[in-house]
């Protein structure tokens, strides 16, 4: 390892190469501590901000303190070396890993299942908290069917890579248009992962121009959109769930201070109503309620399509 | 039966084992073993799963899952500790009660909606050769007073009789119950491998039950399984030979003209089978847990099994709506009923409502 100084723009960041999800990061110049790592690949310097994104400068073409490092076994060396230096200084998501499987194979033609993971990789793991073997990577391997666009959403969401796991039977363009709906309405994960089965569901009924649609509509509000979802592809559940929500109401029980920490009796109904998972809920409203014949009612309507 | 690609060993202990010799013996008869094989491979086997997991991503359909791969690779090796245990059932749902003898894990059928692959992390098909323990702990178990009547199965984590033309399991475990009185064996498969237990000399106490569905789901959906008339045959020899038989309509599949063809197929099927040896039929539908669908719908992206309304239930598996599942029970409950009336059904994994409302009653019997 060898300190250099060297002018920012002599400085080669291969974003696309290594395909990189973290953002560019500041170089602060009058940090003492400041630098970026560095390895000599082919006459060029392939450098990273320790962070792991490209390194920046406010003051345009800063003088960057490089520490360049040795990668005799050439880029998939230093390739290692960054997955080494950068996911030991942040942990990397779930997601990195399949962006780092897919630069193994797409540009290096490396088959860890053949060769055994690559050098610098076991520590790489090991810097994230992870058991250094193959087993770890089989999951991440498996969604290297997203793109780069869906692989930046879940980055960006820090989403679980399993939000997206019923994009792969999903044509490309029904998958930009779930992105650009995910992220125009700031949609959760377990909501996202709910859409792509309605979408899947519908897709199947009654084909995709249905899906894009229903997509491409102006619904006022991230909610409306969601409900939409639902009651095309689920009609009968979510005839039922209305017909539900308006039975609880039916059942006026007193109003009270939620067992859930909720403010009003009417948001606590609209929760288990929504998220139907749980009949063991009933059991806290048995207690509130103290009326055995109300609470068993809420029981049998609780298990109106379960 | 299908060529093993690899045939592998825990370590060279497994060579002591008389089970060991037994399974390659009949591995060569039946023409199973690899190309080229000499001698089992020691393996270390989380490493080899370990591989085969990575190795499956990569893969393409339908082989692209760990389960997939490790059908090909028999690994013989002994369980340490117990080998029975109780069914787990489902939270919240009735329960039939039964015990599992586990000798085998992963199955070589590959049904589409086969809950192994969200449920085995050890995809190897893996053999437990340390029968004698295994036999040990059942003799355990029989040895009760005989007031109440004990099941125990094999067909949790891999089809009783797929590979027990190989394994010779049941037959020796049939052979293991019949010293004990109010017991049941039940072997569930979907396979027609029955001529081996001819052997059994006891057989009041063995049931083979059969998973049963129209032809059509069979053809669609249960790759590798015995087809639906191989399984009604090899059902009819062995009522005719003496044992119990029982029938699952399970899972039952909500599809286009699902009553036309389930009805076809009880009618087949109580038409061929004398009605007295028929000991139970059980009814059940299509439920998963919810990381199934992403996995099936990668492995068969052709199947149609998960695009019908459904919900997740009490115990988190998603099955369709209650009212369309109270109404194929009820359907199939009365085809039944009609063509074999004393023929006892019960619904598996269900709630109450379920039970009250499709078969007009709760179990009632300790099968």
């Amino acid at each position: 390892m060898q300190l250099q100084i060297h002018d920012l723009s002599q400085l080669y960041f291969p974003k696309q190469e290594w395909q990189w999800l973290r953002p560019a990061q500041e170089y602060l110049s009058e940090a003492p501590d400041s630098f970026v790592w560095a390895v000599l690949l082919e006459g060029k310097l392939w450098a990273w901000h320790p962070r792991g994104g490209e390194a920046t400068s406010l003051s345009g073409n800063a003088k960057v303190r490089t520490l360049v490092l040795e990668a005799k076994g050439g880029e998939l060396e230093a390739f290692g070396l960054y997955l080494k230096t950068s996911f030991g200084v942040a942990p990397a998501q779930d997601v990195e890993w399949t962006a780092a499987l897919s630069v193994l194979k797409t540009r290096f033609g490396f088959d860890p299942a053949q060769s055994g993971l690559p050098v610098y990789w076991p520590e790489a793991l090991k810097a994230c908290g992870l058991e250094p073997h193959l087993g770890v990577l089989s999951q991440r391997a498996r969604y290297l069917f997203l793109n780069a666009e869906e692989r930046a959403l879940l980055f960006e969401k820090k989403w679980e890579l399993a939000t997206l796991e019923l994009f792969e039977p999903l044509a490309q363009p029904l998958r930009s248009a779930l992105v650009s709906v995910f992220r125009k309405w700031n949609i959760g994960a377990g909501h996202a992962k709910e859409i792509c089965n309605y979408i899947l569901m519908l897709n199947k009924k009654f084909g995709e121009k249905a899906s894009h649609t229903l997509l491409s509509h102006p619904h006022k509000s991230a909610e409306e959109f969601r409900v939409a979802v639902f009651q095309t592809a689920q009609p009968e559940l979510a005839t039922l769930s209305r017909k539900r929500i308006d039975l609880l109401r039916g059942l006026k029980v007193p109003t009270r201070t939620s067992v859930f920490g909720d403010p009003s009796f009417e948001k606590d109904l609209l929760k288990i109503t929504h998220t139907p998972r749980n009949v063991g809920d009933v059991e806290e409203f048995k207690s509130w309620i103290n009326d055995a014949a109300v609470a068993e009612k809420l029981r049998e309507l609780l298990e109106i399509y379960q | 039966m299908r060529r093993f690609d690899r045939v592998t060993i825990s370590g060279p202990e497994i060579l002591d084992y008389p089970v060991t010799w037994r399974i390659l013996k009949n591995l060569g008869r039946f023409n199973l073993l690899p190309e080229g094989f000499e001698h089992p491979e020691v393996v270390d086997a989380v490493t080899l799963n370990q591989k085969l997991s990575f190795e499956a991503a990569g893969r393409v359909a339908p082989h692209n899952h760990p389960v997939a791969l490790g059908k090909n690779i028999l690994h013989l090796t002994t369980q340490a500790g117990t080998s029975m245990k109780q069914c787990p059932g489902t939270n919240n749902m009735l329960c039939c009660h039964y015990h599992i003898v586990n000798m085998v894990s992963n199955c070589p059928f590959d049904c589409t909606y086969c809950y192994l692959q969200t449920y085995l992390n050890q995809p190897l098909t893996t053999f437990f050769v340390n029968e004698e323990d295994i036999f040990d702990q059942v003799r355990a178990l029989c040895k009760r007073p005989p007031v109440q009547q004990l099941r125990i199965g094999t067909g949790e984590l891999s089809d009783s009789l797929a590979l027990d033309p190989i394994t010779e399991f049941s037959s020796r475990l049939a052979e293991v119950m019949a010293e004990f009185e109010n017991v049941r064996l039940e072997l569930k498969t979907k396979s027609k491998n029955v001529e081996h237990l001819l052997e059994i000399k006891r057989r009041d106490h063995v049931v083979v039950g059969w998973s049963m569905n129209p032809p059509e789901i069979i053809d669609r959906e249960e790759h590798g399984t015995a087809r639906f008339e191989e399984r009604v045959r090899a059902a009819s020899l062995m009522a005719k030979e003496g044992f119990g038989v029982a029938f699952h309509f399970d899972p039952m599949i909500y599809t286009e003209g699902w009553q036309a063809m389930y009805e076809h197929a009880a009618k087949e099927l109580l038409a061929a089978v004398p009605h007295k040896q028929i000991q139970w039929i059980s009814i059940g539908g299509l439920r998963y847990q919810p990381q199934l669908k992403p996995i099936a719908l990668r492995r068969r992206p052709e199947t149609t099994l998960f695009y019908d309304e459904s919900v997740a239930g009490d115990d988190g598996k998603m099955r369709y709506l209650r009212s369309t599942r109270t109404e194929m029970f009820q359907f199939l409950n009365n085809v039944i009923k009609r063509e074999a009336p004393r023929v006892y059904t019960y619904l598996c994994m269900e709630s109450k409502p379920v039970w009250e409302k499709a078969l007009g009653r709760l179990p009632d019997r300790g099968f």
